[in-house]
């Protein structure tokens, strides 16, 4: 029972360690698609964002209204946008810059007839999306609007994530596993009970003796020698049982007094021998060496043996 | 002493109409002023409508909109936030359209001309009004598609109160008061042909 017992316990912990294993695999792979998501949604938006910024560019491109370009570029330095670049003709007309990207040196990209995003870093290590669309001007190209996306918030929106999923994640395993060691602790609780309503006896004194060939199980009351059954009456079998429970040492005939005839006044070592003479003679019954089985030591007691045992004693 | 006062009557007269004339000319002036003035602003809040509703974050759409909603209710609105910068001080559209129909009651302008005008102001005025209702709706919106089209849906009453020409059927609104007043030509620049 006890060895039983130890491998329900490593039942459950591979099943634990499989649930968080999966929860933990689950998540990362979750978090991942969304990072992938979220990233690619934002760097289709940040074109769109850019190409519709450049549209309404073009309305003050001709004729040419600085003012109102550079009023609208600071409408989106107000968002997510770094800084906002209108090149016109060759010329830079609008070169308005949040505080973060300040006098840094922003090289020119060549104006590009499709919108183009590339993911660059700021000196302080901070990464923004900066993307380049084309001006148009009446349907003609006249020059780009380049913007730098901050990604902060999607990155922090991408933490903020990856914790809720985690949180997520700790509570689903803290749920199974909970439920996982309750139903076993009930199994076991269930269990005992079970035992302990069995005549009191503790499980493991219920296992099978075995002393060579001879075999007794105290569950089912029985006795086999050489896988033959060996009949006894109730208190012969209490007699093997004890010596069996005790093989390889010498009992005494008070000992088996006390333990097979408990409570009575009246059982002696009168009765010990007959009983030991009348379990020697079933056992011989089964097969003729099994009388030699209950060895005498003389001026000591009796010694149940499983090997071969010498003559003289036995034959006392 | 008779032609004496006749003399400055006549002289009185005549610098009266010469001042009248030096006042009323200011005015006209300025109603074309203000109405250029209103077109760029409108053009403003159709650049806004567009970059909110392609903005690459929620929060992003969420700025834009407010500025639209500051640019059509002005300062002095009931959803203005002042943290949120507009560029410089603005009256609201909200506030000069009603401003501009009011001028046009002017006995200067052509009784014929008032009334299409008027009534071009008006449906201006309706297009506004659905505009703000839809970039305040987006500002409620928990999710960016949702508030995108939102914005896009007030990008189209602002482009509607624009009038921006075309061959199907139209309502009235912006184009046919700058076309009033002969100012197409100079609002639109090269860009535009009509």
């Amino acid at each position: 029972m006890i060895k039983t017992g130890f491998d329900g316990r490593q039942r459950l912990a591979v099943v634990a360690g499989t649930v968080v294993l999966v929860t933990a695999l689950a998540l990362i792979l979750a978090v991942q698609g969304y990072h992938t998501l979220l990233e690619e949604t934002f760097h289709d938006r940040s074109l769109a964002y850019a190409q519709a910024f450049a549209a309404s560019a073009g309305a003050w491109i001709e004729p040419l209204d600085v003012d109102m370009l550079r009023t609208a570029s600071q409408f989106l330095l107000v968002g997510s946008a770094l800084f906002v670049r209108v090149e016109v003709d060759g010329d830079l007309v609008v070169d308005e810059r949040g505080e973060e990207v300040g006098s840094l040196d922003l090289s020119p990209v060549a104006s590009s007839i499709v919108p183009v995003g590339e993911m660059r870093q700021l000196p302080g290590g901070r990464s923004y999306l900066d993307v380049t669309v084309p001006l148009s001007v009446s349907g003609e190209t006249r020059g780009s609007v380049r913007i730098g996306i901050d990604t902060a918030s999607i990155v922090a929106r991408g933490r903020s994530t990856a914790l809720a999923a985690i949180g997520i994640a700790v509570a689903v395993d803290a749920l199974v596993l909970g439920l996982l060691f309750w139903s076993h602790g009930g199994l076991r609780r269930r269990k005992r009970d079970e035992s302990d309503s069995t005549d009191g006896a503790v499980p493991a004194m219920l296992a099978p003796i075995v002393v060579g060939d001879l075999r007794i199980d105290p569950a089912g009351k029985q006795v086999t020698l050489k896988k033959q059954r060996v009949d006894l009456t109730p208190k012969q079998y209490a007699l093997l049982e004890f010596l069996a429970q005790r093989s390889g040492r010498v009992v005494s005939e008070k000992e088996i007094v006390e333990g097979v005839w408990t409570g009575s006044h009246y059982a002696d070592s009168k009765d010990v021998k007959q009983y030991v003479y009348l379990v020697r003679k079933r056992l011989a019954k089964v097969d003729p060496s099994g009388r030699h089985l209950i060895v005498t030591v003389p001026g000591f007691g009796y010694r149940l043996t499983s090997g071969p045992v010498e003559e003289e004693l036995t034959d006392r | 002493m008779r032609r004496t006062i006749r003399a400055t009557g006549l002289c009185l007269l005549v610098l009266g109409v010469v001042v009248s004339g030096a006042i009323a000319q200011p005015e006209e002036t300025a109603i074309e002023e203000r109405l250029i003035e209103f077109t760029q602003q409108l053009r403003m809040g159709l650049t806004l409508a567009t970059v909110a509703a392609y903005s690459p974050t929620l929060g992003d759409l969420r700025l834009h909109a407010q500025q639209l909603v500051n640019l059509l209710e002005g300062s002095h609105g009931k959803h203005f936030v002042r943290p949120v910068p507009t560029g410089q001080e603005i009256t609201g559209l909200l506030v000069d359209v009603t401003a501009l129909a009011m001028r046009f009651e002017a006995p200067s302008i052509d009784p014929e001309m008032r009334v299409a005008i008027t009534d071009a102001m008006k449906n201006v005025r309706t297009y506004l009004v659905f505009a703000l209702d839809t970039a305040l709706t987006s500002l409620e919106e928990r999710r960016i598609d949702r508030a995108s089209s939102d914005m896009l849906r007030a990008y189209a009453y602002l482009l509607a109160a624009y009038e921006k020409p075309c061959d199907a059927a139209y309502v009235p609104a912006l184009w046919t008061v700058l076309r009033a007043f002969d100012l197409t030509e100079r609002v639109a620049g090269g860009n535009e042909q009509r």
